[in-house]
This record gives structure tokens, C-alpha cells and sequence, in this order.
């Protein structure tokens, strides 16, 4: 029996809590890992495919023209006196970012159900990592935002990045925690309840209308409706981008603040949540 | 010398005619095709928190976004005709839900099924039926909410036209379920090879939904943008949305030779559907 004691582990897991600063110390302990699975994802995204890399620079161009002629030309909607191109292929990129940050991150366990069952490690890399392989495909298509921006200058359009951009690294990250933060307590939630996972693409597709992609800001003139849209996170993300890009939107520090605020919060009940699940979850899903 | 006498409980060819179908052998196998109806129906109710209520939830939150974002900031609630925006936007999202999963369901016909098909030998043919049928659940559900706030709407005294066409609905249903069905096994049969196409299958679908009259009236367009109402008319599944539209609310156009055309391109999809089917359904395990 006390020979059981005396044998030797090379790591030994334990839960990890709160107390333990939610497994953050373990996870910056595997960093190398982040960088495998990152190299993997970003391989992932363009071999055994027809196009590659171009579909990634074509594909925001697509959404931007249908977006252009229905709801520029068909509906109407004014863009601040932005180009509408212009002003529609901002939204795309960030939202396009965004949304797959967020429906990957949510699909953790059950796409790596296999590989969790078998192995152990911190399994906040793979979401992590998630988040961050996303930037090459999301910088592919900044790459065509920006393409289709200077085109428009040539041609004499008046647009001009105002010095907001330089809060574009805060965006950026705000984003990525709050796809995060989102990510993992709905990953959380969908172990036990599947039925989370066909809803939430819809619930995706409804927060792109609900937040000023298609339209701008100003474009909501009804006040109650004006505010709501503001509760959304994402709605002062997006406007502190265009108030970067192009110098039309609305920005305020107060907003800006909220939104951190939120996704802080979020974040932490995330990873909490994402932590104790960890556990259990090979039993459930 | 045995060996030339064993006996098989059956031997499983391949359709080398690219478009045999085997209606014998799917009727053999009825049973398993109840089974996976069954099954995923079943899916729909346990593991859940509130279970078949996410059937109701989703296009009621879907309507709410529709009326407020299209309808009232876009200003396209003005376009209707009278029609009330909650009605139209709630067929509308009922009639594109159902294609649309239809159409994504069939295409992961053989990525989602790898496992089972794998192991053992049925029509995989089932499959795409299988995912029809299941779809018809939600489908049911929001042809119900449409059918309470229809009655709502009578009762509070606006006027509604029904046409006679409306017998016509099952008819309309079939073609959608078929040509997502054709539309979805070209896609399934090029997926196995090449797994950028399921995104771009998600793409297209998320933007089909601009050039289908369900978050406006065709008629909006008519008015002025030349190319896009062709582009509109040229859609197969315009004409279906426009009748079901015409018999049920009042609204849109209904054209036999526009059907007509429906029904073609339905029937074109589903043998080339059908043929790049059989193709791959022999070869797909050893790529997906």
C-alpha cells in the first residue's frame, strides 16, 4: 500500500479553480502548444482546398456587393457620405472575424472531443489558439479592405483615417477577448445541451443585423432603439473602427469603456466556466 | 472449391449507371430511413434545456430583428402592400429556414455521416431524404406561429387575401425540398474532396437569401434595378417563394410558366445531384 505513495508522477493534474488564477499560469506554461495548433489551424485553412488563400481575399467582396445592392441601392440607406463599398467591407471584415472567432471557439468541445478524451492539456489552448490562428485569415481580408479603400481615394473619394486608428490594436483585442469570453461559456453550455448548438448560428446571424454592419449608427433615428443598439457590445467595437478608418461614426470613451467593461466580465465567467466543465465534460458530450 | 458456392444475404454493386436509382432497394430499407427520422426528431427533445421550445424561440426572435432592422430601419415595411411586416417576415423566414437547412443538412450528407457509413451498407441515398423529412419539424412549428398570428390579424380586422393556390402549398414545399436536395448533393459529392467548399456553400447560402424575396418584396425591385430583379427572376426559388407568398398573404406573383422553370432547374439539380452522387458514394471514404 505505501508503495502506491511513493510513485512518481511527471505531471500531476488537478482541477483547476479560482484560487488557482483560473489556470492561466498552466496555460502560459504550454505556449508552445498555442503555437502548434496555431500552425496546424492556419495549414488547415488552405490545404485540401480549390481556391486557398484567395478565396479569403474574394469571399468579403461577394458579401460586400450583395450588401451594396440591397441594402444601398434596393433600401436605400445613407452611408454617412462614405462610399458605400467602403463602408460596408469595414463591417464585413470585423464582423467576419468576429463571428468565427466566436462559432469556433464555441465548437471547442465537440471538435475536439477526441483529442481531449485522449490526452490531457490546459484546454484553453485550443480555444486560445483558435483566436489567434483567425488573425491570418481575418488579415487577408483587412488586406482587400484596405485594397478597395486606396482605390477609392485614387478615384478622389474624400476619406481619411483620423487618429482613432491608433485604438485599433484596443479593438482588436477587445474583440478577440469577447469572442472569447462568449466563446467558452456557450461551449460550456452546449456539453450537456446540444440543442444550444443549431440555435446559436441563428443567434449569430441576428446580432450581425443588430449591430451597425448593413447600416450606421446614425441611420437609427429612433432614440429607445438608438440606445439599445449601444447595450451591444460590439456596436461601440465597430464604431471606433469606422471613426478610425474613415472618420464617420459615432465614438465616445464612455461607450468604448463599456464595451472593455463587458467583455472583462465576460471573460472571466468564460474561462470559469470553461474550467469546471473541463472536468466533466468527456462524460456528457 | 467451396468458396464458389458460398452464399451472400446480398451482394452489394456499385451503380455503375450514373443515374440508377435503386426505388427497390430504398423501399427496403424504409425502415432505416424511420429510424433516422425517428432519431433526430428524439435528438430535437432530450440533452435540452427547453427543448422543442428553441423551435419557437428562434423565429420569434428572428421576426423581432426582421420587422425592426428591415422592416422599420431599412424602411422596407412601406414596400408590403398592406401586408402586416410580422406576417411576411415570419413566411418568409419559415419558407427560407426550411430550404436552407435542407440544403446545408444534405450537403454534410457524407461528412457528418462518415462514421456510420463507414460500417455499414444502406442506399446513402437515405440520407438526404432522412434530413427533408426531419426539417419539416421546425418547419411545422413556424408554420404554426405564422398560423396563430395570421388568425390575430383576421381577428383585429385587417383584411387578408387567400388565393385558391393555397391547395397548391404541399406541391410548392416538395419542389424546395427537392431542389435542395439536388442542390445539396452536388455540394455533399464535392465536399469530401475539397473542405473550403462547405464554407463557401455557408456563403452562398447566407447571401441567396439577398436575391430571394423574403426580407423584401420582389415587387420593391421591379420599380427600379433592372439587373437585380432578373438576377431575382432567374433565382429557382423566387417563384416558389412568390406563390406561396401570392395563395397565403395576398402578396407577390403567380406564374405557371415561371413555376415551370422552377421545376426544370429542380429537375436538372437533381440528376446532376443524383450523378455526382452515385459517383462519390463509391470512392468517398477513402478521401473524407
Amino acid at each position: 500500500m505505501a508503495k502506491f505513495e511513493s510513485t512518481y508522477w511527471t505531471t500531476e493534474i488537478s482541477p483547476t479553480t479560482f484560487a488557482k488564477g483560473l489556470g492561466l499560469k498552466e496555460l502560459w506554461q504550454k505556449k508552445y502548444l498555442i503555437w502548434l495548433f496555431i500552425k496546424r489551424d492556419i495549414t488547415v485553412q488552405y490545404k485540401q482546398t480549390i481556391f486557398g488563400m484567395g478565396w479569403y481575399f474574394i469571399s468579403p467582396l461577394f458579401t460586400m456587393f450583395m450588401y451594396v445592392v440591397v441594402f444601398g441601392k434596393i433600401a436605400g440607406i445613407e452611408t454617412d457620405e462614405v462610399p458605400q463599398p467602403v463602408f460596408y467591407l469595414s463591417g464585413i471584415c470585423i464582423w467576419e472575424y468576429f463571428s468565427t472567432c466566436l462559432t469556433d471557439v464555441a465548437g471547442t468541445f465537440q471538435t475536439n472531443a477526441s483529442l481531449f478524451g485522449k490526452v490531457y492539456f490546459p484546454r484553453l489552448v485550443s480555444p486560445v489558439s483558435k483566436v489567434v490562428s483567425k488573425l491570418f485569415r481575418f488579415s487577408l481580408q483587412l488586406f482587400t479592405f484596405i485594397f478597395v479603400y486606396v482605390l477609392f481615394v485614387i478615384r478622389g473619394a474624400d476619406l481619411q483615417p483620423t487618429w482613432y486608428l491608433l485604438l485599433f490594436p484596443v479593438v482588436l483585442l477587445t474583440l478577440q477577448c469577447l469572442a472569447l469570453g462568449l466563446g467558452l461559456i456557450i461551449s460550456s453550455l452546449t456539453t450537456k445541451y446540444r440543442d444550444l448548438t443549431n440555435f446559436f448560428g441563428v443567434f449569430v446571424s441576428l446580432w450581425m443585423y443588430a449591430t451597425p454592419i448593413v447600416y450606421p449608427l446614425s441611420y437609427v433615428e429612433n432614440p429607445t432603439l438608438h440606445q439599445i443598439m449601444l447595450y451591444n457590445p460590439m456596436t461601440s467595437l465597430i464604431e471606433t473602427f469606422k471613426v478610425g478608418a474613415y472618420g464617420a461614426g459615432e465614438f465616445s470613451w464612455m461607450w468604448l469603456g463599456y464595451s472593455i467593461g463587458v467583455t472583462i466580465l465576460l471573460l472571466l465567467l468564460g474561462i470559469h466556466m470553461f474550467n469546471r466543465k473541463q472536468k466533466f465534460f468527456i462524460d456528457t458530450i | 472449391m467451396q468458396n464458389n458456392e458460398q452464399h451472400w444475404d446480398m451482394t452489394i454493386t456499385p451503380k455503375d449507371k450514373l443515374l440508377s436509382v435503386d426505388w427497390k432497394e430504398i423501399w427496403r430499407y424504409r425502415d432505416m430511413y424511420w429510424l433516422f427520422v425517428l432519431r433526430n426528431f428524439r435528438v430535437a427533445y432530450k440533452q435540452t434545456i427547453l427543448g422543442p421550445l428553441w423551435f419557437l424561440i428562434t423565429p420569434v426572435l428572428s421576426v423581432i430583428v426582421y420587422v425592426t432592422v428591415f422592416g422599420g430601419i431599412a424602411g422596407m415595411s412601406n414596400h408590403m402592400e398592406g401586408v402586416p411586416p410580422i406576417l411576411f417576415y415570419l413566411l418568409g423566414i419559415a419558407v427560407w429556414g426550411y430550404f436552407s437547412s435542407c440544403v446545408s443538412a444534405t450537403s454534410n450528407s457524407f461528412v457528418s455521416n462518415a462514421d456510420i457509413f463507414g460500417k455499414v451498407y444502406f442506399p446513402r441515398i437515405i440520407m438526404p431524404l432522412v434530413a427533408v423529412t426531419t426539417n419539416l419539424l421546425a418547419f411545422g412549428i413556424q408554420l404554426l406561429i405564422f398560423a396563430g398570428f395570421y388568425i390575430y390579424y383576421v381577428a383585429i380586422g385587417t383584411p387578408m387575401i387567400i388565393h385558391w393556390q393555397i391547395i397548391l402549398f404541399p406541391f410548392m414545399i416538395a419542389i424546395l425540398a427537392l431542389m435542395a436536395v439536388g442542390f445539396g448533393m452536388i455540394f455533399s459529392s464535392l465536399t469530401t474532396k475539397y473542405r473550403d467548399l462547405q464554407i463557401m456553400l455557408a456563403k452562398i447560402i447566407s447571401l441567396w437569401v439577398y436575391i430571394t424575396p423574403i426580407i423584401y418584396p420582389l415587387s420593391m425591385v421591379a420599380e427600379g434595378n433592372h439587373k437585380l430583379y432578373l438576377l431575382m427572376s432567374l433565382n429557382p426559388v423566387t417563384p416558389v417563394v412568390e406563390a406561396i407568398k401570392y395563395s397565403l398573404l395576398g402578396q407577390g406573383m403567380f406564374d405557371w410558366l415561371w413555376l415551370g422553370y422552377s421545376v426544370l432547374c429542380t429537375v436538372v439539380l437533381l440528376v446532376f445531384g443524383l450523378m455526382l452522387f452515385n459517383k462519390v458514394q463509391k470512392s468517398f471514404m477513402d478521401t473524407v
